[in-house]
């Protein structure tokens, strides 16, 4: 339901609204597309920020603005010549009135327009500016909500800037064609995705709750398990000990992990599976990595074709090296993924990249797989450090889930398995994927190369916009895309589960390691 | 050739130009000697201020409150109407040792531009002439007006205190009335001024005047015939904290009579506030004891305007010149106003020198 706490358009409507400036005619408007204004005076008071979403009377009804840039002119600070001549034996301000020359002057993009009429028609499309002269007010926070797309109940990330406004996400428009979110390190990814989870996890079975699979490269989102209002809807498993059961997988499954094999190899790994498959359901025994290893080499065919055998053999005992393959599956993935819980795969302990991208492989591809017979809930797919698993110019052997990614962000709508990929080079980030996920949440991002890329890749993103990224605080971000109407400033509101595990700072981890080595040399002294 | 005769006539420019400083320079040079003589040679020209040419202007932080008014204006002529608007801003400024503390503004820190048309037939020199009474008329009336609320210690007018002889009018001529309304303005305000202990005085940025170096040199010190400006003259005769003697205005106005005995309480003085800059020409009013109100005027109007090392105008006047002026715009948005209320007419249509088909 869209909010209905709006009031009805028409000037009656503004009537209390704060008015913060006038609409002034400069070189370039007003216009359809912006127009500028000169801020009000206020004693100890800032009207409005950058940012800031405001609004103006005109004839069809009521146009809402964003302020892209406020600027200050004084006339006595001009001229660097006569700053530096008047500033010489003096303060300026101890010659003339400066601070009555000071003006504040927005510039305010225009979004769209609020028609006179019923409440509800639906925002319109500037095509006429506003005039000079014309008011500049506050935005009421009932409206913006309406205006920017936001649902009753829906995901309330944190509030939308300068507004007292909770950013609150309709959680299709969200979550199903995708989510990417785009930031530097330490600006705040994990903090949101925290904030993300929890609201996942709070949604109500009317509301439509989805199955949360979480792969956690760090470790960060253990704690959700920890004491507190989650523990009982999370199940954390730690990857180390993940096992792939040999017995689920097909010859080709298995060759997927493999992708130096050769054609010949190919057709001998497939061979060794099917009779390995074929002897268990004889037998009704199970089999492992280990077996496979022996099948091969006792296969009288392949002993013939000595390169073909060997080099099998040497990937596959790579497998083996990676300890992920065995004959049972751990954890069970059947009944792992279940409505309004998460399921943490926790990689922190994994040292092994290939292994990683093993795991990720066939945990993504399995539970598609499973979604797609309906043999999961609807769920929604977390990827840490995406970069990694789906890097736009890696060989496929080092990019083993790039191709699953890939699926389900072209495919994944349709069985509602959804993906957020978050990522802190969006460079790196493979553009298919990026390009499929319809909403964007970017945070601080410095790095030209990788502003390109979100200029490139994020739909409605202005040029402003995209400069503002680079002054974001840690904590705020912009939303652009199908999740919302029109790009939104948001500060993340505070997290409510337990504190991550891994949050010490540097000084506090050098503490620790001093102690614990202290202690350790006491311990040993005395059991000397 | 074209480009031939160009360069000739730019030589011949600068040639002109070129004579003309040699003349200025040894005219300074002139003054400069003179004001190195014993005393006596000047005792008719400056007696009061001690015989001499030159006085030391003494630096120090200044104290107390100075009123600066200063008018705005702009005109547009149309097919038959002529339109002018005028604004008048006085800005009182509070120092205190230099600093300062307090400002405030008359009738508003913006005030809206008064507009006024002129529908009779009148030439351009007359609609020129018209405005030039026009405006002074609306600054004094406004400084008598911001001097009645604020009691300065002194008022200073951004331009001379005494109106120019070019714009007197005929009592029976179309623009007679305003005239006496503007002389009346005039002496309202050097009346109040006197009455109340207010210092008047007027700082006349780009003065052509050349009363100073002719009375020097028609005194008895027999200097080079020139006719330059005396601020070109004075430019490098004057140090930096300089000023001249104070001359009485009586004889060189030809406005005397107008003005009534008021013209013989008009002095002026040059003053060099700022080392790289032109003297500015100061008039003030002077009930009695010429040598001191100039020395009190001259305290003010230098350590108000020697913070500049190129551009010596007391602070109040630039904020009062800054708040008069007017804007295209402004004449724009009120000329557009009237012709809405006017209605379509002939009379309000741009001139066609406004309005060529080809840019």
């Amino acid at each position: 339901m869209a909010a209905s706490s709006a009031p009805p358009a028409g000037p009656a409507a503004t009537a209390a609204m704060e008015k913060i400036g006038t609409v002034i005619s400069t070189m370039e408007g007003p216009s359809t597309d912006s127009f500028s204004f000169v801020i009000d005076r206020a004693e100890g008071a800032v009207p409005v920020r950058k940012d800031e979403f405001v609004s103006v009377e005109f004839e069809d009804g009521r146009v809402i603005a964003r302020v892209e840039a406020v600027r200050k002119t004084n006339r006595y600070f001009a001229r660097a010549e006569s700053v530096r001549e008047y500033g010489k034996e003096t303060e300026i301000a101890s010659l003339f009135p400066i601070d009555s020359w000071e003006f504040l002057v927005a510039d305010a993009r225009v979004l769209g327009v609020f028609q006179n009429g019923p409440a509800d028609l639906p925002v319109a499309r500037p095509t006429f500016p506003v005039s000079p002269g014309s008011s500049v007010r506050k935005m009421e926070s009932g409206k913006l909500g309406r205006f920017l797309g936001f649902e009753d109940g829906g995901i309330n990330i944190g509030e939308v800037e300068h507004h007292k406004l909770a950013c609150r996400l309709k959680a299709s428009r969200l979550f199903q064609k995708h989510l990417a979110i785009l930031a530097m390190s330490g600006a705040g990814k994990s903090h949101l995705t925290r904030v993300l989870i929890e609201e996942l996890l709070d949604r109500k079975r009317e509301q439509g709750r989805l199955g949360i699979v979480v792969i956690d490269i760090h470790g960060e989102y253990a704690s959700f398990s920890d004491p507190g209002p989650y523990k009982a809807r999370t199940a954390v498993f730690d990857c180390s000990e993940f096992q792939i059961a040999v017995p689920d997988l097909s010859g080709r499954e298995l060759a997927g992990f493999m992708p130096h094999l050769t054609a010949p190899q190919r057709r001998a790994l497939d061979a060794a599976v099917r009779g390995l498959k074929r002897e268990m359901r004889e037998k009704g025994n199970t089999y492992d990595i280990k077996d496979v290893i022996a099948s091969v080499e006792t296969d009288e065919d392949l002993a013939k074709k000595r390169p073909v055998r060997d080099g099998l053999i040497a990937q596959l005992e790579d497998l083996e090296f990676t300890r992920l393959f065995s004959a049972k599956s751990v954890p069970p993935l059947q009944g792992l993924v279940l409505p309004g819980t998460a399921t943490i795969f926790d990689l922190n302990r994994m040292t092994n990249p290939h292994a990683k991208q093993i795991l990720i492989s066939y945990l993504t591809r399995r539970l598609f797989d499973m979604r797609q017979r309906g043999a999961v809930c609807p769920y929604v797919e977390i990827v840490e450090e995406a970069h990694n698993f789906a890097p736009q110019t890696e060989k496929s052997s080092n990019a083993l889930a790039r191709g699953i990614l890939e699926k389900i962000a072209r495919e994944g709508r349709k069985f509602c398995a959804s993906l957020v990929i978050i990522s802190q080079r969006p460079v790196n980030l493979n553009t298919t994927i990026l390009s499929q996920c319809n909403t964007h949440i970017i945070m601080r991002v410095t790095n030209p190369n990788d502003l390109d890329n979100i200029g490139k890749g994020s739909e409605g993103i202005t040029a402003e916009t995209l400069r503002s990224i680079t002054t974001l605080r840690v904590g705020e971000a912009f939303i652009v895309g199908e999740a919302v109407n029109h790009p939104v400033p948001v500060r993340i509101r505070d997290r409510r589960s337990p504190k991550p595990r891994h949050s010490a700072t540097l000084e506090e981890s050098a503490r620790e390691f001093e102690d614990a080595s202290g202690r350790r040399r006491e311990d040993a002294s005395e059991f000397v | 050739m074209a480009v031939d005769s160009l360069s000739a006539a730019l030589l011949s420019a600068a040639e002109s130009i070129r004579n003309k400083e040699l003349e200025r320079a040894g005219a300074s040079a002139f003054l400069k000697k003179v004001a190195a003589r014993p005393a006596a040679s000047l005792s008719k020209l400056c007696a009061e201020e001690g015989a001499s040419l030159f006085l030391k202007v003494p630096e120090a932080g200044y104290s107390g409150r100075i009123l600066g008014v200063d008018g705005g204006l702009l005109k547009e002529q149309y097919h038959g109407v002529d339109l002018i608007l005028i604004r008048a801003v006085a800005v009182l400024f509070e120092y205190c040792d230099g600093k300062l503390s307090k400002h405030e503004y008359f009738p508003s820190e913006n005030p809206a531009p008064d507009p006024r048309t002129i529908t009779a037939s009148l030439s351009e020199m007359e609609v020129l002439q018209a405005a030039n009474i026009l405006r002074p008329r609306k600054e004094f009336g406004t400084a008598l007006q911001a001097a009645r609320k604020f009691r300065p210690d002194i008022l200073v007018m951004h331009g001379s205190i005494v109106p120019h002889p070019a714009n007197r009018a005929d009592p029976k001529g179309p623009l007679g009335k305003d005239y006496s309304e503007m002389i009346f303005a005039y002496k309202g305000l050097y009346e109040f001024c006197l009455d109340n202990g207010i210092l008047l005085c007027g700082v006349i940025e780009d003065s052509r005047d050349n009363q100073f170096y002719r009375s020097v040199s028609a005194s008895g010190n027999v200097g080079p015939e020139s006719d330059c400006r005396d601020t070109a003259i004075l430019y490098d005769a004057l140090e930096k904290g300089e000023r001249t003697f104070s001359m009485s205005h009586e004889g060189a106005s030809q406005l005397s009579g107008d003005l009534g005995g008021f013209a013989s309480n008009v002095f002026s003085f040059y003053i060099k506030p700022a080392e790289f800059d032109r003297p500015v020409k100061v008039d003030f009013l002077s009930g009695n004891g010429v040598g001191a109100v100039a020395e009190r005027v001259a305290h003010a109007v230098h350590n108000t305007s020697r913070f500049n090392r190129s551009y010596g105008i007391p602070t109040v006047t630039i904020e009062a010149d800054s708040r008069a002026k007017l804007r295209e715009e402004d004449l724009e948005a009120i000329s557009q106003q009237i012709s809405d209320r006017a209605g379509p007419t002939p009379l309000s249509l741009a001139l066609r020198r406004k309005n060529r088909p080809f840019a």
